[in-house]
Parts: structure tokens; C-alpha cells; sequence
């Protein structure tokens, strides 16, 4: 009889802590391989062929030989991006920024390792275009033209101050020539570029300039 | 001998359609093996390839795209200059929406000096002399046209002579006592008991129930064992 009753006073007070959630529940998590991809970003990727580089490279989209661009499913909004550098083996790493179609994306060794939507200048304020040798990385700069305004992971382009740097990357917002990136990828890119890796800014307003450059 | 005409008429009638059936069913059985074949053929390295993981899309399909048209597919399309004057986002633009519902409004608190003013804290009996200086300060002003004495009112008022006349206190302290009673706050009501019960009172309850069948169960068996015996 006792014995009953303390079960189930035992059971009733494991009953009450589980309701009051003072017990702590295992929480599902999702794979932990591929866990910071979002769901509508492919775990595999297109590798191009010749003729679609010689096309490209035609067109002025590319100016060098790629392997291969990470599958997107979808039309990438403000904020987002994609990281993805599983089996991609170190080489030479390099960026690629379309203005006009406000997207960036590294390259490493050939195969595209993220990708993620930008903010560019502004009409009065125009972000150049151009093949752009990273001249300093500095992680947390501030301003000096703009009054000492944050501009976290910054990889400095040209010596006026146009720099790739994180920033709230959302629609209807635009640079004062600098190109913004959202600030965890700002993050990841700090850590992929290194001092002197080139960064290619395509504007199709001059797409003859990149081969004088 | 009609009978045999038919008969061999029928017999070779008979050979003529049994071959051609013969025939009929040996050129099915060639399509059938050969779409089996065929099946064999192609099937069995999709499948090695499928289970080993490897990729099995047809070169040139997936990637017939142009490098152009992937990234244009990604983007989100060209800036305009709307885009940058406008404050509202289209409604295309907006995926979710980032609050639910909408937080609980509750009134901004009046600023300090206000209700400092408006309603004085209580003086404490115990140090009616230092209390009194700042309340009858603003006693004048809120309660002049109610006090009739008005013989206190000018020199008692500041700081400095407010430790020395005791006589001055019993015609000072009822003005005092009037704005003390307005701040009095009206009658919260009690909260409404919650809908789902708490942990603790099902545990409770849980327990009374348990016992309860306990003690049942305890004096059946009780009330049962003279019965057999």
C-alpha cells in the first residue's frame, strides 16, 4: 500500500514537472552536415560545360574559366545567400559582383562556394565597376567619410573608401557606393578572401570596360 | 468427298492460320524481350547509379542553361528607381509577415514632474515638520478657495522657518489631508481564473483520483476476502 502511494505520488510529480516543462525535453534537430543551408538551396551542384564559359565570356558575365555554380532553386530575396564549400579543394579564391542583377558570388578554385544578394550604390553614388585587387581586410572599420558609420568585415576595394562590407540588406535600400552583404556572409566571405584576391565588379552599363581593366 | 475437301481445305486452312499464329506469338515474344532487354539495359546502371549515390542526370539537360540565365534566375531582379524612393515594399516582395500579432498597447506613463504636481506623496506623521514645507507649497494653489484661514498661509511657506513654530501645525495639517484622498485607486477586479489548470493542480488532482481508486480497490478486496472465505 505505501509502497503504491509513493509510486504514485513519484508518477503524479514526474507528471506535474513534465506538464510544467521544469524537466528538459530532447529538442529534434536537423542533420547537422548540412544544417546552415536553407531549403531551397541545392546540396549539389551545376558543373558547366565549354561552351556555356565561352558563351558567358562572350557575353561579358565571366571574364575567367569557372567549373562549376551552386543550384538555386529560387529567386534569392534581400538577406539571403547560400555557403556551401563541401569537397571544394583550396585554390585561388576570387568574387564576382553583377550589379545590375544585384548578386555576388566566390569563387574558390573554379567551384562557387556562396552566393547571396547585394546592395550597390546609389544613383548619385555609383559603385564602380571594374577587376578590383582587395587592398586591406579590416573586421570591424568605421567610417571616415560617414561619420564613423559601422561597416563590419570590411574588404576595402579601391583607396576612396568602396569597400564589400556587411550591412542590413533589405529592399529599397542602397549604398553610398559600397557593396553590402548580408552579415553573416560578411562574415564567412572575411574569412575566405585574403589580402590581394581580385574582386570583379560586372555593371552591364559598360561591359566593354572590364577588358581594358 | 466434300467432306474431305473441306476437311483438307480445313486442314491446311488450319496449318495456314497456326503458323501464322505461331509467328504472331514468336514476334511478341521477340518484343517483349527485347523491351525487357531493354529495360535490363538501361535500368540496371540507373539503379547501381542510384544507389550508389552518383548523379544521374543527363548531361546537357540540367545544365543546358546559360551561366547568364542561372544568375538571372537567382537574382531578385534589377533595382529601380522606385525602389529606392518608395518606403512600401510590394506585396510580391513581402514572403511572411515578421509579427503575428500585434503587441499589447498600453498607455505611455505620464511624465514624473506631472504627477508629482498633480498628486504630492502622503506625509508621514512622524516628520510633519520637513513634510510640510513642499506640501504647503502647493497647497495654496490646489486648495486656496477651500481653506478659509488664510493667516498661515504666506511666511509659514519657505523652508527655512519650518522647524520652529509648533503652534502653526494643527491649522496647517487640513490642508494636507485633501490631496492625500483623490490617489486613492479604485478597486482592481480579480483576474479571471485561467482556463487550463495548472501543473500543480493536475498533479493534485491526479493524486486525489489515484488515492481514491486506491483506497476503493483496498476495501473491495477487503470486503471480498470473508466473503470467499
Amino acid at each position: 500500500m505505501v509502497v503504491a502511494v509513493a509510486l504514485a505520488g513519484l508518477a503524479t510529480a514526474a507528471a506535474a514537472a513534465w506538464s510544467s516543462r521544469i524537466l528538459d525535453r530532447p529538442v529534434t534537430t536537423a542533420s547537422s552536415e548540412l544544417e546552415d543551408l536553407p531549403a531551397w538551396a541545392d546540396s549539389e551542384r551545376t558543373f558547366l560545360t565549354e561552351a556555356q564559359i565561352i558563351q558567358a565570356k562572350a557575353h561579358g558575365a565571366l571574364d575567367r574559366d569557372i567549373e562549376s555554380v551552386l543550384n538555386v532553386r529560387k529567386q534569392m530575396q534581400y538577406g539571403e545567400f547560400i555557403w556551401n564549400d563541401r569537397n571544394v579543394p583550396k585554390g585561388p579564391v576570387w568574387v564576382r559582383v553583377d550589379l545590375k542583377r544585384q548578386i555576388l558570388s566566390v569563387f574558390r578554385s573554379g567551384h562557387e562556394i556562396g552566393t547571396t544578394v547585394i546592395l550597390y550604390g546609389a544613383t548619385e553614388k555609383e559603385t564602380p565597376a571594374g577587376v578590383f585587387p582587395v587592398l586591406a581586410k579590416v573586421k570591424d572599420y568605421r567610417s571616415i567619410t560617414y561619420d564613423g558609420a559601422p561597416m563590419p568585415y570590411t574588404l576595402m576595394l579601391t583607396g576612396d573608401g568602396v569597400a564589400i562590407h556587411g550591412s542590413d540588406v533589405r529592399w529599397g535600400a542602397a549604398t553610398h557606393g559600397c557593396i553590402g552583404v548580408p552579415l553573416p556572409f560578411a562574415a564567412k566571405l572575411f574569412g575566405q578572401v585574403s589580402k590581394g584576391d581580385q574582386v570583379v565588379v560586372i555593371s552591364d552599363q559598360d561591359p566593354s570596360e572590364l577588358a581594358y581593366r | 468427298m466434300t467432306a474431305a475437301t473441306t476437311s483438307s481445305r480445313s486442314g491446311r486452312r488450319l496449318t495456314a492460320k497456326g503458323r501464322a499464329r505461331r509467328a504472331a506469338a514468336r514476334r511478341r515474344k521477340m518484343y517483349l524481350s527485347a523491351a525487357a532487354a531493354m529495360v535490363v539495359v538501361v535500368g540496371a546502371p540507373l539503379s547501381v547509379a542510384g544507389y550508389l549515390g552518383v548523379e544521374n542526370s543527363l548531361p546537357g539537360v540540367a545544365a543546358a542553361k546559360s551561366f547568364f540565365a542561372m544568375m538571372a534566375d537567382r537574382s531578385p531582379g534589377e533595382r529601380t528607381k522606385a525602389e529606392l524612393t518608395k518606403t512600401k515594399r510590394p506585396p510580391a516582395a513581402i514572403s511572411r509577415p515578421k509579427q503575428r500579432a500585434l503587441g499589447k498597447v498600453t498607455k505611455p506613463a505620464p511624465p514624473k514632474e506631472l504627477v508629482e504636481a498633480l498628486v504630492p506623496p502622503p506625509p508621514k506623521i512622524g516628520d510633519a515638520p520637513l513634510a510640510l514645507a513642499p506640501v504647503t507649497s502647493i497647497g495654496p494653489m490646489l486648495i486656496t478657495p477651500a481653506t478659509p484661514g488664510g493667516v498661515v498661509i504666506p511666511p509659514q511657506s519657505p523652508p527655512g522657518g519650518g522647524g520652529g513654530p509648533p503652534g502653526v501645525e494643527p491649522p496647517t495639517e487640513p490642508p494636507t489631508e485633501p490631496p492625500t484622498e483623490p490617489p486613492t485607486e479604485p478597486p482592481t477586479e480579480p483576474p479571471p481564473p485561467p482556463i487550463v489548470p495548472e501543473p500543480g493542480t493536475w498533479a493534485t488532482m491526479l493524486l486525489g483520483f489515484g488515492l481514491t481508486g486506491l483506497m476503493l480497490r483496498r476495501r473491495r478486496r477487503k470486503t471480498a476476502l470473508p466473503q470467499l472465505a
